[in-house]
This record gives structure tokens, sequence and C-alpha cells, in this order.
């Protein structure tokens, strides 16, 4: 973000930061409906993958309290629900209606309900009290975010000490051979995906910016650390296109 | 390896609750049991599996941090004898069990599905040859183990019946231990015998 002008990345185009949002917000009311089917076959259903070895690394115990930011259509909601029991809590927040709506939806008709909170939130500025949470998870999410600094600050607020912030997101891949793949893949069939299944091949294109937008792995453990977590580290799934960050509030 | 790990699992948790969604019965038995964990430890290489039963299904886990309610820990031999045999007993098998031992008991009971055919369940979920080469992969490495596990129990005993026909009794084995503690102090005396007369020289 530049802070002379005040301006921020939409994809690779520079925009005013309070358009960022509004852009962001158009892509995912336009995609909710079929974001799982479409997050099912641009990954080849690996993104199930990437979210399960986040899920079995949370440590979540039943009697937990997990924010699930950027929650979208709740599919680590929906395991988390199971974990915490009746005793735990957890809250699926999305700053995007129409996807919180989707995953709502979902979750009732999948049978989950009494533990699950919902609630639209930014991520930078979370509505709730201090040492609220034992575990926050954003899967995905944290590219889509304006002020990613902003974002991991209001996240430790919310953590209780010792609290556990998971940062499941795209990221650089360490293969050049992979790299040349996936751009092919990310910026030549991506978007004709998106256009014949969600009759939207500019969303898609923007998730693909947006990726190669989002800070690399080393960046973003600094930003944490920045931030004031401690034992911050990441791990590579797929060759670097997924990266899991993990830091805990001292 | 991780994410080969993950889809396996993930498989196989699928596979298993869309089970569920066919047999009725069998999903409202477990439901009974919903909220309840047990970890499955896979020796020797300590593979562990935690399979978490709730109101919808199955869901399995890796995770190895987790307090499981029971765990069953054994070889995949013994593992398999308890899963594929309906009267197989839990106690006594060569499996460990950590925790609620009732528990296990009760998960026992509640998977025996009668007329459940695995072979028939596995074609209408992948179609008939990939079953068929599967099946026929599987079924030599589940007899081998089997058949491995019981040579081994047949020549360890064999091997003690011959030893023990081989080895003297005691009685003769005390005698030689004497004549072997005689044999020495004559030994000691004639070294010191020659010990002396060198001396004298």
């Amino acid at each position: 973000m530049s802070d002379d002008n005040k301006t921020t990345h939409f994809g690779y185009t520079e925009v005013p930061v309070e358009e960022k949002v509004k852009r962001v917000a158009d892509v995912f009311h336009s995609v909710a409906a079929k974001y799982d089917v479409m997050n099912d076959l641009m990954s080849g259903g690996v993104h199930r993958l990437w979210k399960r070895i986040t899920i079995e690394s949370s440590g979540a115990r039943a009697g937990n309290s997990i924010l699930d930011i950027a929650g979208g259509t709740g599919d680590l909601t929906k395991k988390f629900s199971r974990i915490v029991g009746p005793t735990g809590k957890v809250v699926l927040a999305d700053i995007n209606a129409s996807m919180l709506n989707v995953g709502r939806d979902k979750l009732i008709n999948s049978g989950v309900s009494g533990n699950v909170e919902y609630c639209q939130a930014n991520a930078e500025c979370l509505p709730f009290a201090e040492n609220t949470f034992d575990i926050i998870t954003i899967a995905f999410g944290l590219r889509n975010v304006t002020d990613k600094d902003a974002a991991i600050r209001s996240m430790l607020r919310v953590l209780k000490p010792g609290g556990k912030l998971m940062i499941l997101e795209f990221s650089k891949t360490d293969n050049p051979l992979l790299t040349k793949a996936y751009d092919f893949y990310s910026f030549n069939i991506l978007p004709k995906m998106g256009q014949v299944i969600a009759n939207d091949a500019e969303s898609y294109r923007y998730l693909a910016e947006s990726i190669r937008m989002h800070p690399d792995q080393e960046t973003l453990k600094g930003m944490m650390d920045e931030a004031g977590f401690v034992n911050t580290r990441y791990r590579n799934m797929t060759g670097g296109v997924v990266a899991l960050h993990t830091g805990i509030k001292p | 390896m991780q994410l080969l790990t993950a889809a396996l699992v993930e498989s196989v948790e699928a596979a298993l609750n869309l089970l569920l969604k066919t047999r009725p019965m069998l999903g409202e038995r477990l439901q009974n049991l919903s909220g309840k964990t047990l970890r499955i430890v896979l020796l020797p290489q300590n593979w562990t599996l935690l399979i978490r039963l709730h109101a919808e299904g199955i869901e399995l886990s890796q995770d190895s941090d987790f307090d499981a309610d029971v765990t069953l820990k054994g070889e995949l031999g013994v593992l398999i004898k308890l899963i594929t045999e309906p009267r197989s007993v839990l106690f006594g098998q060569g499996a460990k069990i950590d925790g609620d031992a009732a528990l296990l008991q009760r998960i026992q009971k509640a998977m025996r599905e009668p007329g459940l055919d695995w072979e028939l369940w596995l074609s209408e979920q992948l179609g008939d040859l990939p079953t068929s080469a599967l099946t026929q992969a599987f079924a030599p490495l589940a007899t081998s183990l089997q058949e491995g596990r019981g040579s081994l129990e047949r020549n360890l005993k064999s091997y003690l019946q011959e030893e023990l026909e081989a080895l003297p009794p005691r009685a003769e084995y005390e005698l030689w231990t004497d004549q072997i503690s005689k044999a020495r102090i004559q030994a000691e005396q004639l070294e010191r015998r020659i010990a002396k007369l060198c001396k004298a020289k």
C-alpha cells in the first residue's frame, strides 16, 4: 500500500484503498454461489487436503474458542465445530455477506449448529474483545485484505495469550518448472474455467493476480513477527503453491 | 508425503461416510457414540489414525496429540483380524488397549453389520474392474500377513522344542560345572608349583 496517495493493488491494478474493498466484495458476491465447485475444479480437490492439514496442525481441542476469518463457505468451521464439541465455540466470520450466507446455509444443511456463530466482519478491525480465541484461522483470505498488517495486529489482539494464528494462503513456488506450469495454468486455464463454470472470467483472473501480489513466505513471516507473534514459522505445501504460516501470541 | 497421506485419509473418510448413508442402521448405531474418539496405532511403524464419531458420520484425522477416549495399538495382522472377524475377542489377541475398553467393545459391536459384503460395496463405489484389481492386490497381503504370523508361531514352537531336547538335564549340568571348578583349582595349584620351582633354580 502506498502511503502518499493512498492506493493499493487489486490484482495487478493500482486502485484507491476504498475501491479495493468494494472490488473484492464484488468478486466474491459474483463467485459465492459456485465457490465450492470452482475451488474443487481449480485445485483438483487438493484445497481439501491443504485445509485438512491445517486443521490437524491446529491442536484444536474440545471446549476451544475458534475464529475462522474469511471462512467463506465454512469448510474449516464444519470440522472445527465437531472437534470443539458442545462446550466450545466456532465463529465463522467473513466480510462478504454473500459468502457468509452460502456458508451458513451449507453448514445448517449438513447438520452443523449449536456451537457455531456467524459474524460479518472486517479482518482489519475484528469486533471481538481482547483475548477471546484459542485459535484463529484465515484460509485463502489474507491476500484479499487491503491492510494486511492491520489485520494481523487485529488477530493478535483477539487471540488469548498462548493462542495460535494460522494463515493458509497461496504463496511462491520454489521450483522454476513448477512456477512456469503454475503461471500458465493461472493465467490461461483458470480464467477460462471461471468463464465456463461461473460465467465470470474476470473474477478468476483477479484471483490469479492477487496470488502473485501476495507477500512471499519470508515476508509474511516477517509481518507476523513485526506484529508481535512469537514462534512464527511456515510450512510449504505442494512445492510452495500454498504455505501454512503459524504464530503464537506471547 | 504428508499430502499423499492426507489424500488417502480423505478418500477413506469419504468412502466410509458414503457407506454410512447407504446403511442407515449402521449409521444409527454409530450415532449413539457421537463425540467419542478412537485412536488406532499401527505397529511397528507407529502410524496413527484418529477416528472421531459424530452425528453425521465418521471423521478421520492424523492429529497424533489428541487425547482419544480409547487407543487400540497392534500389528496390522492383529488389527485386520479384530476388524474382519466379527467373533474375535478384543483381549489376548496381541493388541494393546489403552483407555475406555468398554467403548471399544461398543464400537466393535456397532460396526458389525450383517450381510455387509465389502467387495460388493467397493464395486458399487469404484466399479467392478478397479475393485477386482484392489481386492486381488490386497488379498495376498492379508493372507501372507496371517500366514506369516502363523508360520512364525510354528517355527518358534518347534525351535524351542528342539532346543529343549538338546539341553542337558540339571544334574548333568551341575556335575559338569563341579568338574570344571576342580580342574581350575588343580591348574592354579600346578601354576603355583611351577613358579616355586622356577624361583628355586
